[in-house]
């Protein structure tokens, strides 16, 4: 396996830098965005809708375009709380804090610029991060033995916890059950027929796409609907204001470098993410930022950069568990794990090696995607200001739409519908009891695999469950997620995750 | 005396054990095997142990802690927007993507307070596609099927008087008026972006009967150049 960074990165802007796939990389940003910005809609929904209209295109310019929509979408998230106090998800719900009053004084373009620097540059150091990273990573996974991923995704599925909100024990029943429906449909081993309650169309498996589109996508908007009228007075913005003084440079940058410091090492943790690392830049820079111009939560422009260039930082980190060790880290990556299977890639230490064209190509178009959101979002700010204004009851409709369309076209089957509408009322409940819906998905992902390599673990050793403890890797993972469980449980921590989603 | 002091811990634990008993009960068919050799039943039935402890452990706290009440789940919305979609995906067969989805907006719409004669039309218009619906999909009504056939048979006609209905009714207010418009250009939007950018294959009228028009002309052009 080639360690040289750059001859890498050379490799992945050939394959990326055609004209078609910077088409799709631009295409996506602004689809991703113009979904991204409607209030309510964060980027999981944005990314499970906008998953079909990626369907048709080849294996690179898929991915391409889905990280463009999933750049765009986040991007899209911080414009609306930043220009309307609506966070579209949690990751944004802390640019929300600040960014809102900077714009309420007057200085929202300054605020969505920052935003929009400050990931990009986070998005830099991102890429290069994975282009390090991601091949001792790889060549290390192929040491892996079944009982090693099987510790591993153990290790996943249990951090992903810490980032549902709500209570763990609920948390972790949801991904279970994910991993039981992962199971529905033929058993690969036997060939005998699981969960299907004769309906055939259950026989290759629960679908990926309807399943996302109605947990995610309708369950949004019904949750929308029940509001009756949203208030949404935008702020409006002019082009004129967009630049940032020198002051608030200045004042910017160390937060942003700190932001993509921390958002970046917390990305590649196996249940990282976006949102963890937006409220632990949040956490240090109110630490860290001794006399702000204005104070935090009064629109401290540190409480925007920091926190934005995390959280883009680690969404571009949380790739390289998926692409090393084809562990998705939190929900959106198992979206974009999904989105590979349809494609016929299996996330993984393979992919580098035998697929190098595809890797490298995927990271080199994040940093176009970047790239984008810069050159195209920035300008556009006042076209999407006006969508902002559109009312919810005028788009809801042209939403369901979308979502139905993309869901009957990739398998033209009434069925298809039928589940769809199926995990929008089981998602729907489950937020009624104050369930998270979202690590479901993890589950779903892997429950496959999960299964796969215990059954191996377990021939391997004959039956005996030791072999978990046996091999080292193994016993590390579950170690370390014992320490994670433990400190979950411990009191002092608990209290502390409360708070930091309180805040 | 057992007081709930949680609700929402008291229906996820109910649900939980729901799904967990739903899952041993349809996987005890499946061969358990032994830990050696895994059969198909093995990690499933596990699992299902597991989420039936979990629901368990859930129904307990929900005596012991308090929590918060379970918000009040609006009707409205829910039912029509799934009604909206599962017609969506039975009528697309018979009646087109154009006009589905235009059916799909007039009753996704109902989601919203609406006059209460729309309300009325769209909720016997869903009722009789859902018993044609059922009288040709389910066996057991298979003696409704000739009224499900003949329903299908004009169901383009119905929606488009649906939607001329609907349009007609609501062109007063100007909320109403908006969603017609819309839902128009909707689908002419996605009919483009699907069908004609990304070529996927879903049954149009445009695709049928423009486009032939198209290759119609296109065919005079290039035997008046072959003369």
């Amino acid at each position: 396996m080639d360690f040289n960074v750059f001859s890498n990165l050379m490799t992945g802007f050939v394959a990326a830098g055609t004209f078609q796939n910077i088409g799709f990389a631009m295409l996506g940003c602004m689809v991703g965005t113009l979904i991204g910005v409607l209030p309510g809609i964060g980027p999981i929904p944005t990314l499970a809708m906008l998953l079909p209209i990626t369907f048709g295109l080849d294996p690179l310019s898929s991915l391409i375009m889905m990280a463009g929509i999933y750049y765009g979408a986040q991007y899209g998230g911080s414009t609306t709380s930043i220009l309307v106090n609506m966070p579209g998800e949690s990751s944004s719900v802390v640019t929300c804090i600040d960014g809102h009053q900077m714009a309420r004084r007057g200085r929202a373009g300054s605020a969505l610029a920052i935003a929009a620097l400050g990931s990009f540059f986070a998005g830099c150091v991102g890429t290069i991060f994975i282009a390090g990273f991601g091949p001792p990573l790889a060549s290390f996974a192929q040491k892996f033995n079944s009982p090693d991923y099987f510790s591993l995704m153990v290790l996943g599925l249990v951090t992903a916890v810490i980032l549902a909100q709500g209570s763990v024990l609920k948390a972790v029943t949801v991904i279970i059950i994910g991993l039981l429906f992962g199971l529905v449909g033929t058993d690969v081993n036997s060939g005998a027929t699981r969960y299907t309650f004769g309906i055939s169309s259950l026989w290759d498996g629960i679908d990926f796409l309807p399943m996302v589109i109605g947990m995610f996508g309708l369950v949004e908007i019904i949750r929308n609907l029940e509001q009756e009228s949203i208030e949404r007075n935008p702020i409006s913005t002019k082009l004129r204001d967009l630049w940032p003084n020198r002051q608030e440079l200045k004042e910017a940058s160390p937060s942003v470098l700190r932001g993509t410091a921390l958002g970046s090492l917390l990305g590649i943790l196996p249940g990282g993410g976006a949102v963890l690392a937006a409220f632990a830049a949040y956490t240090v820079e109110k630490k860290v930022v001794r006399n702000p111009s204005f104070a935090f939560g009064k629109g401290a422009i540190q409480g925007v950069a920091g926190p934005e260039a995390a959280n883009n930082a680690a969404a571009q980190t949380s790739f390289i568990p998926l692409l090393t060790l084809g562990l998705p880290s939190n929900p959106i990556m198992a979206i974009m794990m999904g989105a590979m299977m349809i494609q016929g890639i299996q996330p993984g230490s393979a992919v580098m090696t035998s697929n190098p064209d595809l890797f490298w190509g995927l990271v080199a178009s994040m940093w176009i995607g970047n790239l984008m959101l810069v050159i195209i979002n920035l300008p556009l700010i006042g076209m999407w200001v006006k969508l902002l204004q559109v009312p919810y009851r005028l788009l809801y409709p042209a939403i369901i739409m979308f979502c139905c369309i993309g869901v009957y076209s990739s398998n033209s089957e009434p069925s298809q519908l039928l589940i769809m509408v199926f995990f929008a009322a089981f998602g729907y409940i489950l937020m009624r009891f104050g369930c998270e819906p979202a690590p479901m998905v993890l589950g779903f992902i892997l429950g496959p695999l999960m299964e796969e390599n215990l059954r191996r673990s377990m021939v391997l050793s004959r039956g005996d469950p030791m072999i978990f403890m046996q091999r080292p890797i193994s016993a590390t993972l579950l170690a370390l997620t014992a320490c994670v469980v433990l400190l979950i449980v411990l009191p002092s921590f608990r209290k502390t995750r409360e708070v930091a989603f309180q805040e | 005396m057992l007081r709930v002091k949680s609700p929402q811990d008291l229906g996820a634990g109910l649900l939980f054990i729901f799904i967990g008993c739903v899952g041993l009960y349809f996987g005890k068919d499946l061969t358990y095997g032994s830990a050696r050799a895994m059969g198909p039943g093995f990690f499933p039935i596990w699992l299902s142990w597991i989420i039936n402890f979990m629901g368990a452990v859930c129904l307990v706290r929900s005596v012991t802690l308090e929590g918060d009440p379970i918000a009040t789940i609006p009707i409205r919305p829910i039912l029509w927007v799934s009604v909206g979609v599962l017609l969506f995906g039975y009528l697309i067969e018979h009646v087109r993507l154009e006009l589905a989805l235009l059916t799909l907006a007039v009753v996704a719409t109902q989601s919203r307070r609406q006059t209460d004669l729309t309300q009325k039309i769209v909720a016997g218009f869903a009722i009789l596609f859902g018993i044609a619906i059922i009288a040709t999909r389910v066996q057991t009504f298979a003696f409704l099927k000739p009224f499900g056939d003949a329903v299908f048979g004009v169901s383009q006609w119905i929606c488009l008087a649906l939607f001329a209905i609907y349009a007609l009714l609501t062109w007063g207010e100007r909320d109403a008026r908006q969603t017609v418009i819309l839902s128009v250009c909707m689908s002419i939007a996605a009919v483009t972006i699907f069908v004609v950018l990304l070529g996927q294959a879903m049954p149009t009228y445009t695709a049928d009967y423009i486009a032939p028009v198209f290759s119609k002309i296109g065919s005079i052009f290039s035997s008046i150049r072959g003369r």
